[in-house]
């Protein structure tokens, strides 16, 4: 769309540096091109105008931005042509002999104008809500690389970070389902750049549907990284370096659960991965985490001959439930179906182009089933027709909360260790000669005490517990929750939280300012449809 | 927009109030508000007798997603409390005009403030 072959481009190349002429270059090269951009993880102008259009939320945007870009193509055209038109080519001179075109005066300032213009555009593209702090960062990017001896790096990434922003801001990613989503009439809602159902109606019948039947969840946001071997062997110790868990415990067909820790022990995400034999192995990361994750990664990577291919090809559904696959059943059929039944714990296999696990996140028998994106909304629509719900992601938060599983972001973070999050059981201290990534520092930790423990709460009487509360303890120091909500099967509020160690098994939560009586307790709290911790009275 | 009756006076806060002509005032939250929060399981409300200021904080309705505010759309004194929803909070999902009311007030005040069902469709599209 944008190729220019003239005086623009010869002041943009010309400018000091040369590093501003060739940005603004890369910008419109980039406008052009709309189909590798992503693969660098840095949406275009272009998505961006297709993307509004395309989700059908909102088609004022699209217009909007492309009438836009339309002015800058005018802008540019208008600035071409009456340059040009005072042009001298002098094409007898000898390439080696000809003029170079200086930069002064009107040029520079037009040139830089140009780019400054291009920067705002971009930004301007943000959305209302980030629009000033993303117009600032232009202004900034903007001087900076205006300023002769500016630096062009600071420019960059300071444009970069706030496209990023606006990324998360207005172009939310879409799973193949979100159209079948809607039509079921799926409240939507944004969850780590992705526009997800929270629930189809109504949350508690969603959760209760998962305890005594079955339901499907849309997990295609999740990350799934395929880790293959270079020479046959490399990515067996790749992850006993990268994960705290032992990748030594898998053998073909099972499943582990491991956290990745940073240098300090801090939980930089947590993952599931499967050994898929001579093919390498899968890893299932989190959606919010993703681009941390996979730069993360990328980078360990570097020492050990593996290969690393994101399949975002791929869909993923989690089938949850007592019925879940006696339902699956009529949707796989025949020897898949019997095979699926062998499944142990921890499982998986891979038939006719499905990869079933007997994994979850609901504290329910059940699999999660990995397809290819072409393939879901068919077997999406099979599972339904076998009785299958549909339950969203606040039904899943209940679930997974209810079962004692931690969620990244809330349970735990960067800043906490395994130690600190109930977790510690998934760090493997043995073999004593495997170096992982946060060993020495989750050693250091246990030499010098963990003073911290992670526990469940039920609070005695009514009212919910919620994330961030007080928890005020008998020995004085106090803890905080760190997830909490109504449990829609035990009809009490639980929670998690992180508090010092032995508190007894009583403690107090300040909810809004009231100090109300809790007790603290081992998690899970439910298991296969039932409680199993000691319920209080109401 | 969800189900408005128009004989009721709304506020920007999502509450509505059913003037019932005994110089008291029936409280309650808009069906637009209960299904922003969805599934409610608890409900606490204010005492018997406690004399409110129009605005002022009073009581707070949790869903299973969030705990959200209640704040009195008049100024007075509670004469009457819900007390069915202590343990049938879900009557604010399902008969949020009806059975699913809050609290009632005497009126101590004027209704100056209050919205009638056009002005809150606007306030709440915003």
């Amino acid at each position: 769309m944008l190729n220019f072959r003239g005086p623009v481009q010869s002041w943009l190349r010309g400018l000091p540096g040369r590093g501003i002429g060739s940005l603004a270059l890369m910008e419109t090269r980039c406008w052009r091109i709309v189909g590798s951009a992503p693969v660098l993880n840095d949406d275009t102008f272009t998505t961006a105008i297709y993307k509004p259009w395309f989700g059908l939320f909102n088609l004022q945007a699209a217009p909007q931005l492309a009438s836009r870009l339309l002015l800058v193509v005018i802008f540019l055209v208008y600035g071409e042509l009456y340059l040009r038109s005072r042009a001298r080519y002098a094409t007898m001179i000898a390439a080696s002999r000809r003029q170079r075109f200086q930069l002064c005066g009107k040029g520079v300032i037009a040139a830089c104008g140009s780019w400054a213009l291009v920067f705002w555009l971009r930004l301007a593209a943000t959305g209302r809500s980030t629009g000033i702090a993303q117009h600032g960062a232009g202004f900034v990017a903007g001087l900076l690389g205006v300023f002769p001896g500016g630096s062009l790096r600071a420019a960059i990434y300071i444009s970069n970070w706030a496209f990023r922003v606006l990324g998360k801001e207005t172009m939310a990613n879409k799973t193949r389902l979100f159209t079948a989503h809607i039509a079921l009439g799926a409240k939507m809602v944004d969850f780590g750049g992705w526009d997800m159902p929270l629930h189809y109606g109504s949350q508690l019948k969603e959760h209760h549907q998962v305890r005594q039947d079955a339901g499907v969840f849309d997990v295609s946001h999740m990350t799934l990284l395929d880790i293959e071997n270079a020479d046959g062997a490399g990515a067996r110790d790749f992850l006993r370096y990268l994960l705290a868990n032992d990748a030594a415990r898998l053998y073909p067909g099972k499943a582990l659960y491991s956290c990745m820790l940073n240098e300090a022990g801090g939980i930089l995400d947590d993952l599931i991965v499967y050994d898929r034999s001579m093919a390498g192995y899968r890893l299932v990361l989190n959606a919010a985490t993703r681009a941390k994750d996979l730069a993360w990664i990328r980078k360990q990577a570097q020492r050990f001959p593996v290969i690393l291919r994101e399949r975002q090809d791929l869909a993923m559904l989690a089938v949850q439930g007592p019925q879940a696959l006696t339902r699956l059943d009529a949707v796989v059929g025949g020897q898949a179906a019997g095979m699926v039944r062998a499944l142990a714990p921890f499982h998986y296999l891979e038939t006719e182009g499905l990869f079933i696990a007997r994994t979850g996140y609901t504290g329910e028998d059940g699999v999660e089933v990995i397809l290819p994106e072409d393939a879901v909304t068919d077997f999406w629509e099979r599972l339904l027709s076998a009785g299958v719900e549909p339950c969203g992601l606040a039904a899943r938060d209940t679930l997974r909360l209810e079962a004692g599983m931690n969620l990244y972001g809330s349970d735990m973070d960067e800043s906490t260790s395994p130690l600190v999050s109930g977790l510690g059981w998934t760090v493997a201290w043995n073999p004593g000669e495997r170096d992982f990534i946060g060993r020495a520092a989750l050693e250091r930790q246990r030499r010098e005490g963990v003073r911290q423990t992670f526990v469940g709460l039920i609070l005695e009487g009514r009212g919910v517990l919620r994330a961030h509360q007080r928890v005020i303890t008998a020995i004085g120091d106090t803890g905080l929750t760190t997830s909490g909500t109504f449990s829609p099967t035990l009809e009490r509020a639980i929670a998690l939280a992180r508090v010092p160690k032995d508190i007894g098994d009583r403690c107090e939560v300040d909810i809004r300012g009231r100090y109300c009586p809790a007790r603290v307790v081992k998690p899970p709290f439910v298991r296969h449809g039932c409680p199993v911790v000691e319920l209080p009275p109401v | 927009m969800s189900n408005l009756p128009t004989d009721l006076k709304y506020t920007a806060t999502h509450e509505w109030v059913r003037i019932n002509g005994d110089g008291t005032a029936t409280v309650g939250i808009t069906d637009h508000a209960q299904e922003q929060l969805g599934d409610m399981v608890f409900v606490e409300l204010p005492e018997l007798g406690r004399v409110l200021a129009a605005a002022e904080e009073c009581a707070v309705v949790e869903s299973v997603k969030a705990a959200s505010d209640i704040y009195s759309p008049l100024a007075g004194e509670i004469v009457a409390i819900n007390e069915a929803l202590a343990d049938t909070p879900e009557l604010i999902n399902q008969d949020p005009y009806g059975e699913g009311w809050l609290f009632r007030l005497r009126i101590d005040g004027t209704l100056d403030g209050l919205m009638d069902a056009a002005a809150y469709t606007e306030a709440a599209d915003e």
